[in-house]
């Protein structure tokens, strides 16, 4: 009887989870697959293995490049958390500034590439010109820029969701506070031990979407690392770079998965 | 302190967005009476709702059976869940999108919003488990003890957690999926199915407008998401 229950329970927990699962994974799985295959395709020559897309891939170009990323990816997240940290514990908890600051908290989120379109096309070159920089420095700049807006357009997101874990009545806060406990002191012994689980979530997603940014800055990336690649090169370097950002998500993956456990 | 923080980072976030308005001030009015960029834009807004809401019908009965149920095959299901929502869109909206047309699955129209499930399912399955998991257990055991059938219990113990959870997961994919419709609208980049349509070529106040309008339907989303966070604790 209990393990005809267990089974119709399976059952009815695999129903329900199939459909959303092969949504995703037939578009997920199906262009890396499509990658793939560019890629094997480029590597086989009358049915035999052609290492000579392995041979004349840019691997100094794409190491600059990943290299670029991953610092792009430190300097925004080491700018994110501590600021949206701080705008969370900030957040009005109530009445109607809290309703008035949730959509201008998205406002950045949905204007921000229109707006860093723009200032690149508009202002930039002109600041550039009046500046008189190298195209090197200037592609530095540019890396900065990026690193500046993307956190002009994520710190809201990054204190909404850091915000889901301080409760609208904040006993805790308050006890310490009458304990005589300092803003630094309740930072470190109230606010951290409960934001930790969601930062873990927070730098998940954020490595995941900084990666993702890539066809904004990529260019800049690409121009700093030497050069654009071309197919098939461009598939073997998307395969690696995903590749890459499982690696550089695995610890903090493990850690969430821990919290989770406990 | 507080204060300080909250206006520093106001200052920093509206001076953008003002500098955008002031540049569409010129063309804003002539943007307005522009009927075929009022339908781009109208079907443009359908799109990223449907998008959305497509995400939602798919990922709720997924998260009543992540949160709720320990089967064989689970963790597989959230990992597989996971790595969708962490590839970047660099490998699979472009090629995601080619591939839905080259097997004939999607026509244009539909091929980036279709493409678009594959950030917004995961993350809306998370943000419903999450509102699930939160429900007492003694509170589903408690109304079966009373007597209520399965869909009571949906009826009158999930719904009203399940349902800010619903919003906030609409609000949120939506969100995501036309902040890439303004992305394509400042870029003119030429997707399947392009968003606002405003050429590349057209000149800097008129992108600047078609900006600003598409920033508008950010400020419901944003009410709609601030009663279900607060609905949601």
């Amino acid at each position: 009887m209990h393990d005809r229950l267990r089974r119709a329970r399976r059952g009815v927990a695999l129903v329900l989870v199939t459909p959303a699962l092969v949504v995703v994974a037939v578009l997920a799985l199906g262009p890396l697959v499509q990658q793939t295959v560019t890629l094997l395709s480029a590597s086989m020559r009358d049915g035999e293995f052609d290492a000579a897309v392995w041979h004349t891939f840019p691997w100094q170009v794409w190491l600059r490049a990943a290299g670029l990323q991953l610092g792009f990816v430190a300097a925004a997240l080491a700018l994110q958390l501590p600021f949206g940290v701080l705008l969370a514990l900030a957040w009005p908890r109530r009445g109607w500034l809290a309703w008035l600051l949730v959509p201008l908290a998205l406002l950045p989120i949905a204007a921000g590439p229109a707006v860093l379109d723009l200032l690149r096309l508009e202002l930039l070159p002109r600041l550039w010109q009046a500046l008189a920089v190298t195209p090197r420095f200037e592609a530095w700049l540019e890396f900065l820029g990026y690193v500046l807006t993307d956190t002009w357009r994520y710190v809201p997101l990054v204190a909404l969701i850091a915000r889901t874990a301080i409760p609208l009545r904040d006993d805790v806060d308050a006890a310490a506070r009458i304990d005589g406990l300092g803003p630094l002191a309740r930072l470190r012994h109230v606010h951290a031990p409960r934001l930790r689980r969601v930062l873990f979530v927070i730098v998940v997603l954020r490595v995941a979407d900084l990666f993702a940014a890539w066809p904004h800055h990529g260019p800049c990336l690409a121009r700093l690392a030497g050069g654009e690649l071309a197919p098939p090169h461009a598939a073997l370097a998307s395969l690696l770079t995903l590749a890459l950002l499982l690696l550089a998500l695995a610890w903090p993956l493990r850690a969430a998965q821990r919290g989770g456990q406990r | 302190m507080r204060a300080i923080v909250l206006l520093v980072w106001l200052a920093a976030s509206v001076a953008p967005i003002a500098w955008l308005v002031w540049r569409a001030l010129p063309v804003g009015r002539d943007l307005l009476v522009d009927g075929a960029f009022l339908q781009l834009y109208g079907l443009t807004l359908l799109r990223a709702a449907g998008a959305a809401a497509l995400a939602v019908v798919l990922a709720w009965p997924a998260a009543v059976a992540v949160a709720g149920y320990r089967f064989s095959g689970r963790r597989l299901a959230v990992r597989v869940l996971l790595l969708a929502r962490l590839a970047p869109p660099l490998l699979l909206i472009a090629p995601g999108s080619g591939l839905l047309g080259f097997l004939w699955l999607a026509p244009a129209w539909l091929r980036v919003p279709l493409a678009h499930l594959v950030f917004g399912v995961p993350v809306a399955i998370w943000l419903i488990a999450r509102a699930l998991a939160r429900t007492p257990q003694g509170v589903v055991d408690l109304a079966r003890g009373d007597g209520l059938g399965l869909f009571a219990q949906l009826r009158y113990v999930l719904w009203p957690r399940l349902w800010p959870a619903l919003v906030l997961a609409w609000s949120v994919c939506f969100v995501a999926s036309w902040s890439e419709a303004a992305l394509a609208c400042a870029t003119g980049a030429d997707l399947p199915g392009a968003i606002l349509g405003v050429p590349a070529g057209a000149g800097l106040p008129r992108r600047a407008a078609a900006a600003v309008l598409a920033l508008a339907p950010a400020l419901p989303c944003g009410w709609l998401l601030a009663w279900a966070l607060r609905r949601g604790r």
